[in-house]
């Protein structure tokens, strides 16, 4: 039963994230921002979303998500 | 029916084919799906041309453009709550103070916020399935949705009380590429910190089955938080990694202030100290030569003089000499040195160890995802990939993962010296 439930959520959680995705991909990045002069009275050399920066982020994430895991490790292996 | 044997025997040939095994090993999966993310976020655009036949647009835009106006509505209202006079233009989609103004847009709308936490929690909730509580914790994907709209609304003003009260550029030209990274890494930390607070969402700790922690030691035996070689080998790169974040977040010039990423960085590897100190730091003559040439190399590829070096050179030319001098050596410090330390006892000493089981294949893999890891956040990824492949051979050669910070810390070293050389800090 909780596998059934577990596999559907999974299920629900691709199904719904590639438009997401999609969406998130016509909306955000691509130049919008060069385009449309976002800020500062219609600037339009104002920087786009850095991607660098995106993966780095991405990289903190990761890290403090290892981290978690192994501190869990030590905290259930000292009770 | 399967007797003992024979299914012992099956689950042998299983584990012989090269693809399964790959695919049986979490490591590996976890690297692919970090992979899959990357690619889908660069190629985001064409994703959505490839979907947009047989998605309803219409119906997404006037939602988007719904949650736009409110966004614009919520930031403004946010600002007056908290006592400043601004105004909005909402057939523009204008938000303003001062002489100071923004236009809040699709991509203000939160959108991309929504769809990178959630495919945050999904990956979180796969590494943690075992610890949390379902279907309880699936209720974090709406909280968590929720909660990075409002904090896009913080960023947007923010962003406005930046660029009114404090500088336009610093608003425009840092804080508005970076704070959506920003926000994200703080949600993210945030839900998972939280989590582990509130019992609704995990189980009662346990010991995990198969948890190389636990192997070989007991309560007794185990070594102190910092002196952790897991622990240790995280923490210090976080901070680096942290600590660059929130300079190019909050300053113009981010090199000028590399000295205060040179304090984070001494600060946690004092604390990790107990760990290093168990570290077999007798030299050899072999990392050493294989990081001068790495240097080489990386100096003799190295493109033209590039913008950023040009600021450096700027910012060096308009300090005093003490501070000139000051700077130099912070960061000479910090790249031959304590930069080798944190980055080899994370990528090798760390996440090659973890996805290497012992077979030749998940070695080769071990190394390929250690050393990718390690080029994507660097500039120049081919040289720096191949670096990586080198210090991962140099730490498989004896084991020791002293011999690829020595290694590193020799191709740093030469660059370094060639950048203060040559006055040419693109290289580095």
């Amino acid at each position: 039963m909780m596998s059934f439930v577990y596999k559907g959520w999974v299920l629900f959680f691709v199904t719904s994230l590639l438009p997401l995705l999609a969406f998130a991909g016509k909306k955000g990045g691509g130049g919008y921002c060069k385009k449309h002069g976002c800020g500062g009275g219609g600037r339009k050399d104002v920087p786009e979303i850095d991607m660098a920066e995106g993966l780095a982020a991405v990289a903190i994430v990761i890290a403090v998500m290892l981290l978690l895991r192994e501190y869990y490790k030590r905290r259930a292996v000292t009770q | 029916m399967t007797s003992n044997s024979e299914s012992v025997s099956n689950d042998a040939r299983l584990n012989g084919l090269a693809g399964i095994t790959l695919l049986r090993n979490k490591w590996s999966l976890a690297a692919l799906l970090v992979a899959a993310i990357v690619v889908l976020g660069f190629y985001r655009q064409t994703i959505f041309e490839l979907a947009a036949p047989v998605l309803s647009l219409t119906i997404v835009d006037a939602a988007i453009d719904r949650l736009t106006g409110i966004t614009l509505v919520a930031s403004a209202g946010l600002l007056q709550f908290l006592g400043f006079d601004v105004y909005t233009i909402p057939e523009t989609r204008e938000l303003g103070m001062e002489d100071f103004h923004v236009y809040v847009w699709g991509p203000c709308s939160g959108i991309e916020g929504f769809g990178l936490i959630t495919l945050f929690l999904s990956v979180y909730m796969w590494m943690f399935k075992d610890r949390l509580r379902f279907p309880a914790a699936f209720m974090l994907v709406p909280i968590g949705i929720a909660l990075s709209w409002c904090l896009n609304v913080v960023r947007i003003s923010t962003l406005l009380v930046i660029g009114a009260r404090v500088s336009p550029e610093l608003a425009l030209d840092t804080f508005h590429s970076h704070a959506g990274w920003l926000m994200f890494t703080v949600l993210a930390v945030s839900l998972a910190g939280a989590t582990s607070a509130f019992g609704w969402f995990h189980k009662t700790a346990r010991v995990p089955a198969g948890s190389n922690v636990a192997a070989g030691s007991n309560q007794t035996g185990q070594p102190s938080f910092f002196a952790d070689p897991n622990i240790a080998a995280i923490l210090p790169f976080i901070v680096f990694m942290a600590s660059a974040f929130l300079l190019q977040t909050f300053t113009l010039t981010p090199q000028l202030y590399y000295p205060l990423r040179v304090v984070a960085m001494v600060g946690v590897l004092w604390l990790i100290w107990p760990y290093l100190r168990t570290l077999n730091w007798r030299p050899s003559m072999v990392p050493v030569i294989a990081g001068l040439g790495i240097g080489v190399v990386w100096v003799a590829t190295a493109s033209p003089t590039t913008e950023e070096a040009g600021e450096i050179g700027t910012m060096l030319a308009g300090l005093s000499v003490f501070g000139g001098v000051s700077w130099i050596l912070a960061r000479t410090l910090g790249t031959v040195l304590l930069v080798p330390i944190i980055e080899e006892i994370f990528f090798r000493g760390y996440l090659l160890r973890k996805v290497d089981t012992g077979s030749m294949l998940m070695r080769i893999v071990a190394i390929l995802v250690s050393s990718t890891a390690f080029a994507v956040l660097h500039g120049r990824w081919l040289a720096a990939f191949l670096a990586g492949v080198v210090f991962a051979i140099i730490l498989l050669r004896r084991g020791r993962v002293s011999d690829a910070i020595y290694a590193h810390a020799s191709a740093n070293g030469l660059i370094a010296a060639y950048a203060i050389l040559m006055q040419d800090w693109s290289v580095i």
